[in-house]
């Protein structure tokens, strides 16, 4: 028996799923959520269904033999429509367990969620101290719901909602997640860290600003090398942080190196970081400190495009950032978009033209993906402004790769043949040593599937 | 064939062009540049994840009224196992376990 069960909703799309086996990280969020309820003696149980060897019937499984009174599901836009999946299932064990939602998509859509039918309650925002006052509630009696920041329910057919629960100042007053309730080992990147919250940017296509507060909030260096220290007795050989803007605080992350040196850790690191980086000499010092490989959001090759993201990045700060990261022996990695809302075949074209050129003078390794409207994001809210016409309602196609709106200039075929163009010309660009990236095509026509003709 | 069998596209580079009149998809699969021609265009466009292979199969034999059933049958089967096998698309695809399981995990 368990108090609360905390589900990680997958992807429905198989690409995704697949991509995540390569690059999975473990749900640091739910883990977050784990460890605020165990500090106050909840039982705990995690099922992360992203997982390769995770299926329907264990998670059926889970839910009747643990019987949990309040099961936690967690879901991202793209993800949503099996979290509603998996509620549904739950509901079917048993009626009785109360089904509660988190995420950025139910947060900025609480309203539409509860009306899919099988969620008793939506938790806003930064879940942690709103889930476990809900769990408070709904275990031990509790204040109400109206008195929880952060939540939405229904009562009957009414909507009812109670005030927005500010972000939590201090993260260094949180446990550590819950490492011990997944199986680390199950995870390509398990040694996942997060130093810090928010995000003081404004980008049109992201919810980070709005989810987690438009501040950079941070963790002392002293808590986050605690915490490395902890992952190392755990098993974990390399790192990732999970910040959106880790290079953001220079001075910080010079203290996080110094202590991780001074407790002898020195173990293969990867991050993220902005182009507008203070001070890109600090990537010599990241490589000499085990940093492998920084992902960089370049978001667009076309200067007008780009001054129009919000992002605050020009693109020779892209050159600059990407160019020192690579002399300092450092992988770059670089994501862009095509499909935003001024994107024309020429701006695509210029962004394509410009992430081969980052490929061939820095090695980098460019992922690009197609602009979509995530609820929340100023894109999904602005749209007649923006002049761009959602087409697909179906959250479980918001994967990034799948085109779900037309701009003022471009139609959904456009940006997916687009899309296509942007491969076939990284892959025929790539210096050598790279083409291992790319599928190699069998031949310059390719290959041709001609079933039989007669009835074709 | 299997009536609840639904197929959805794994590849996530292709595109669509027009010739004829009709549309020609070339798929970036895993196994190089894959052109198709009509049908198969039309069987994969239909692969969305929302349709079984039953629906897909009255879609094209509305599409080709002349042929018979089994043939019809066979065919699209054929192209489905072959896309299948390139790692083009899955030809039984859950929601909530959209990858092949190999072995399931045991709660005891």
């Amino acid at each position: 028996m368990i108090d609360v069960a905390l589900i990680t909703a997958p992807s429905p799309v198989p690409f995704s799923v697949l991509a995540s086996r390569h690059a999975g990280t473990p749900p640091l969020g739910v883990a977050y959520l784990a460890s605020a309820l165990q500090q106050e003696g909840y039982r705990v149980g995690i099922v992360d269904m992203n997982l390769c060897s995770m299926t329907r019937r264990y998670l059926r499984r889970f839910v009747e033999i643990k019987r949990p009174r309040v099961v936690g599901i967690s879901a991202l836009t793209e993800s949503f429509p099996n979290a509603i999946r998996i509620a549904a299932m739950v509901k079917k064990v048993s009626e009785r367990i109360a089904v509660v939602v988190g995420g950025p998509h139910v947060t900025f859509s609480p309203q539409e969620t509860l009306q899919t039918g099988p969620f008793d309650f939506v938790v806003c925002g930064e879940g942690e101290n709103t889930l476990l006052e809900l769990v408070e509630y709904l275990l031990k009696d509790g204040k109400g719901p109206d008195e929880i920041p952060g939540l939405c329910w229904r009562s009957g057919a009414e909507f009812c909602h109670s005030s927005p629960r500010p972000p939590r100042q201090c993260l260094d007053e949180m446990p550590l997640p819950a490492r011990r309730l997944l199986r680390l080992d199950e995870y390509p990147n398990a040694g996942a860290v997060i130093t810090g919250r928010g995000c003081p940017n404004r980008c049109i296509f992201c919810t980070a600003g709005a989810m987690f507060g438009g501040k950079y909030r941070r963790r002392s260096p002293q808590k986050v090398a605690e915490e490395i220290d902890r992952l190392i007795d755990l098993g974990v050989w390399s790192l990732m942080f999970l910040d959106d803007t880790l290079t953001a605080d220079l001075e910080r992350l010079d203290q996080i190196l110094y202590l991780l040196d001074k407790r002898g850790i020195a173990l293969p690191w990867v991050c993220e970081s902005r182009a507008d980086i203070e001070d890109p000499g600090f990537f010599r010092k990241m490589a000499r400190a085990g940093c492998t490989g920084v992902q960089f959001g370049v978001e667009s090759g076309s200067a007008e495009i780009l001054a129009r993201l919000g992002k605050g990045i020009r693109l020779d700060q892209v050159i600059r950032a990407v160019g020192e990261a690579h002399r300092a022996g450092i992988h770059p990695v670089c994501s862009l978009m095509i499909g935003l809302p001024d994107d024309t075949e020429r701006t695509v074209l210029q962004t394509i033209e410009f992430a081969a050129g980052l490929q061939r003078e820095f090695y980098a390794r460019v992922g690009i993906s197609i602009a979509t409207p995530f609820p929340g994001t100023y894109l999904f809210c602005h749209t007649r402004k923006l002049g761009v016409k959602i087409e697909e309602r179906d959250y479980g196609r918001y994967d990034l790769h799948t085109p779900v709106m037309r701009t003022r200039h471009l139609d959904r075929i456009q940006i997916r043949n687009l899309h296509f163009e942007a491969m076939d010309r990284l892959r025929r660009t790539a210096p050598q040593g790279m083409s291992n990236l790319f599928p190699s095509p069998a031949g310059p026509e390719g290959a041709v599937y001609d079933p039989r003709d007669e009835w074709v | 064939m299997e009536g609840v069998n639904i197929p959805y596209r794994c590849a996530i580079y292709w595109k669509v062009a027009v010739s004829d009149s009709l549309p020609e998809v070339t798929i970036y699969g895993l196994t190089g540049l894959i052109k198709l021609n009509h049908t198969a265009t039309m069987i994969w466009l239909l692969s969305d994840g929302r349709r079984s292979e039953r629906q897909i199969l009255r879609a094209v034999a509305e599409r080709f009224p002349g042929i018979s059933n089994d043939r019809l049958e066979e065919e699209v089967g054929q192209f489905l196992s072959r896309a299948e096998s390139c790692g083009l698309l899955m030809r039984q695809w859950d929601p909530l376990q959209p990858y092949r399981v190999i072995g399931e995990r045991s709660l005891e």
